[in-house]
């Protein structure tokens, strides 16, 4: 058994505190959760726009509102100096979160 | 825990072990070899006719606690497992080795000896099978897709189709398509590949995918397959590897490879003696009391 302390001293050593990385992280993950929601949204919506089941104006409002959705996607992501294949989690066995990464 | 606990009488030492072999390396070698940097000089410890490779190792940097800290950093991983490779391949100096899990620990000579006497059978039959045969790697990537389909949509925009909710619908549509599309493509080029190496291989592996964070590309990998490849059949081997990946011939996949390495997939000790597919019938099932 090492001493008490030797362990607590090798265990603050290990994490990173730097307050700058902490915020940045934080904002990825936040990112990479809209992210994952707005990729379910979007196939869900090319799903029904492939199987035809909406109407023409159903098609122009989802198709804009994701179209924006996506757009400000873009722009958080460079507001914190991301970029969209920055947003992932890896799951290991599970593989990456998110199914389709954006260039 | 509080400051009398190393004083038991004669605790014994911390041995880490590296590999087993029959065939105990060229002394010279062995001490001309370098384990891990913190430890004493390789040496070998007999048991029930097989050499076991070790090293005496500082308690309070193996210790539980201290290693699994070590090892969850990636720097002294990578020196951990480049010490591991380097005792294991003092090992193999003579003949075939069967390599032990990284950071494989003993409480001193006894108890790693009776380890492997233990084990014997298992390991008699693995190093039957893995002599003269080695292992090799390969690794299968989607080949990374041209930048095109940003311009393509860009000049659509251009075009005035790209302006409306539909147009913007019809594009993803057809982006997730062609992902699609490449993705089967890619995978079942992978997939052919192999099928290939594997008419020349005595048994392969397949081990999970590595990550694109640790790969460094940004295609994803497909395949992470160990082939054990008998050295009669290396030739074989090695060339069945350049047709496929020769220009051309397989374009929808990147394909590395890497090899002879000693078979540490095809290692697997501690695991009931089913070694995978072609399991060799054990032979001659000596028991052993020595």
């Amino acid at each position: 058994m090492t001493a008490p302390r030797a362990g607590a001293a090798r265990a603050a050593h290990a994490l990173d505190l730097d307050p700058e990385r902490v915020t940045n992280d934080l904002a990825a993950l936040v990112l990479t959760v809209v992210e994952l929601l707005r990729q379910l949204m979007e196939r869900q919506a090319v799903r029904r726009f492939d199987a035809g089941t909406l109407s023409a104006e159903q098609e122009d409002r989802l198709g804009t509102a994701l179209m924006l959705l996506d757009e400000r996607m873009d722009d958080l992501c460079a507001q914190h100096g991301l970029r969209r294949s920055d947003l992932n989690l890896d799951l290991g066995p599970l593989g990456p979160l998110l199914a389709d990464p954006e260039p | 825990m509080s400051g009398t606990t190393g004083a038991g009488p004669e605790v014994p030492g911390i041995v880490c072990a590296f590999a087993v072999t029959r065939t105990p390396p060229d002394a010279a070698a062995l001490a001309a070899a370098r384990g891990h940097e913190e430890g004493g000089p390789l040496r070998l410890v007999r048991a029930g006719g097989l050499c076991l490779v070790v090293q005496d190792v500082p308690a309070a940097l193996f210790d539980q606690e201290a290693l699994t800290e070590r090892l969850n950093r990636p720097g002294d991983l990578e020196r951990c497992a480049r010490a591991h490779h380097r005792g294991v391949e003092a090992a193999a100096g003579r003949g075939p080795v069967v390599p032990l899990p990284m950071a494989t620990l003993y409480r001193g000579d006894p108890t790693a000896a009776r380890a492997v006497t233990d084990r014997r059978e298992a390991l008699e039959a693995l190093l039957d099978r893995l002599r003269d045969r080695t292992e090799w790697a390969v690794k299968v990537h989607a080949a990374e897709a041209p930048p095109e389909p940003a311009a393509e949509a860009g000049a659509q925009a251009g075009t005035g189709a790209g302006a409306g909710g539909r147009a913007y619908l019809s594009r993803v549509s057809a982006r997730r398509r062609d992902r699609q599309g490449a993705h089967d493509r890619a995978l079942a080029e992978a997939e052919a590949v192999d099928a290939e190496l594997r008419r020349y291989a005595v048994a392969a592996t397949r081990h999970r995918p590595q990550s694109e964070r640790l790969t460094g590309h940004r295609a994803p990998q497909l395949l992470n397959v160990a082939y054990l490849v008998e050295d009669a059949r290396r030739a074989a081997f090695t060339g069945a590897l350049a047709r496929i990946a020769a220009a051309g011939r397989r374009p929808a996949v990147r394909i590395d490879a890497s090899g002879p390495w000693i078979p540490y997939s095809f290692a697997r000790w501690d695991e009931d003696p089913r070694f995978g597919p072609e399991a060799p019938a054990a032979p001659d099932r000596e028991e052993v009391r020595s």
